[in-house]
């Protein structure tokens, strides 16, 4: 080496990569406060849905409530039991990370990402039901609750697409522990996917009573 | 690379196990809840109790499952200031949309009681609440 060093440890597995100009506790820090800016721009996403949601629902309550009727209740709220137990076995990940305990991470992670996949399975079985009572767009009965189903349709599919890129970037974040990279001293792709998929939760938590409950 | 060891684990707050499956707990007892109660009929209270159960369970993912109770000001600003915008934005819709139709310049000019003189566009034809 032509330059000097000051002793550098012997680079182990589950080490903080390398990143130019600071040291990994500020990297860590950059990373979580970027990704709460992306969180925030998220909420602000939903929020918009969520605030014409409301204001057609009080523009024309009565259709609001016929059509919510049309949704079943007991799988929206097994879909909530299913993403908050999700959430829980999420938050776990995370701790056993912060302990360096990678098989509990890999565990948590598969489950969490298990979690969500029957999220989506009970998800379509909900649509495909939709569509054979002709409610999906097109459908003989759609058109008498537009209002209501246009939004419908939006917020639980674009939910349901953070659902699926939630999966990705666990799996990833799975990937990783299962190689040994993730450890005590670096678990910051899986505490920034983890965070990620209780957003998703959080919207969850909103969506059900919202769209099944209320009406 | 330096460490920094602040007895805690390097990087951030480990918590409890009973802080995670209290919160888990917590948040299945107020989903039973929520539904449990819109069986019942209160008008429209039902939107805003289910409204409110929704934000404590949000409350408990945010503060506990997410950190947020140990971050920095700079973090818990990233989600308060969204959700003030939305409330912005809601007290925007409801201070106006009540009111889209009624005042048309042929009613703002004339001398009948105004009123009298709403348009009912079609959007307006089902009931107002809230």
């Amino acid at each position: 080496m032509s330059h000097p060093t000051t002793a550098s440890p012997v680079a182990r597995l589950g080490d903080p990569p390398h990143v130019h100009h600071m040291d990994s506790a500020t990297a860590y820090a950059g990373a979580k406060l970027g990704l709460w800016l992306f969180l925030a721009t998220e909420v602000l996403l939903f929020s918009v849905l969520f605030a014409s949601f409301t204001i057609y629902r009080s523009m024309d309550l009565e259709t609001f409530h016929k059509a919510s009727h049309h949704l079943d209740w007991r799988l929206g709220g097994l879909n909530t039991i299913v993403l908050l137990f999700s959430s829980f076995t999420a938050a776990l990940a995370v701790d056993a990370a912060q302990k360096g305990q990678q098989s509990r991470v890999v565990r948590n992670l598969f489950i969490t990402i298990c979690c969500a996949g029957i999220f989506l399975v009970i998800k379509s079985i909900e649509y495909t039901s939709k569509y054979h009572h002709g409610l999906f767009p097109g459908g003989e009965h759609y058109k008498d609750y537009k209002s209501y189903f246009g939004l419908y349709y939006v917020m639980t599919g674009i939910h349901g697409l953070h659902v699926i890129i939630g999966m990705g970037v666990l799996g990833w974040a799975l990937l990783l522990a299962r190689k040994g990279r993730i450890s005590e001293r670096y678990y910051t792709p899986v505490e920034m996917g983890v965070l990620y998929w209780h957003l998703v939760d959080l919207i969850w938590i909103y969506l059900f009573p919202l769209l099944y409950l209320v009406g | 690379m330096t460490s920094h060891d602040d007895g805690h684990g390097e990087l951030g707050h480990i918590l409890p196990f009973s802080v995670y499956r209290n919160s888990f707990l917590a948040l299945i007892a107020l989903t039973i809840i929520t539904v449990l109660i819109s069986r019942f009929d209160f008008g429209s209270f039902n939107f805003v109790i289910a409204m409110l159960i929704a934000s404590v369970k949000a409350g408990i993912v945010a503060l506990f499952f997410m950190h947020l109770r140990y971050e920095s000001p700079v973090i818990w600003a990233c989600l308060g200031v969204p959700v003030i915008l939305l409330f912005i934005l809601l007290i925007g819709l409801f201070i106006d949309e009540p009111f889209r139709g009624k005042y048309t310049p042929a009613v703002l000019t004339s001398d009948q009681p105004k009123a009298s003189e709403a348009v009912n566009t079609p959007a307006h034809a089902g009931s107002h609440s809230e």
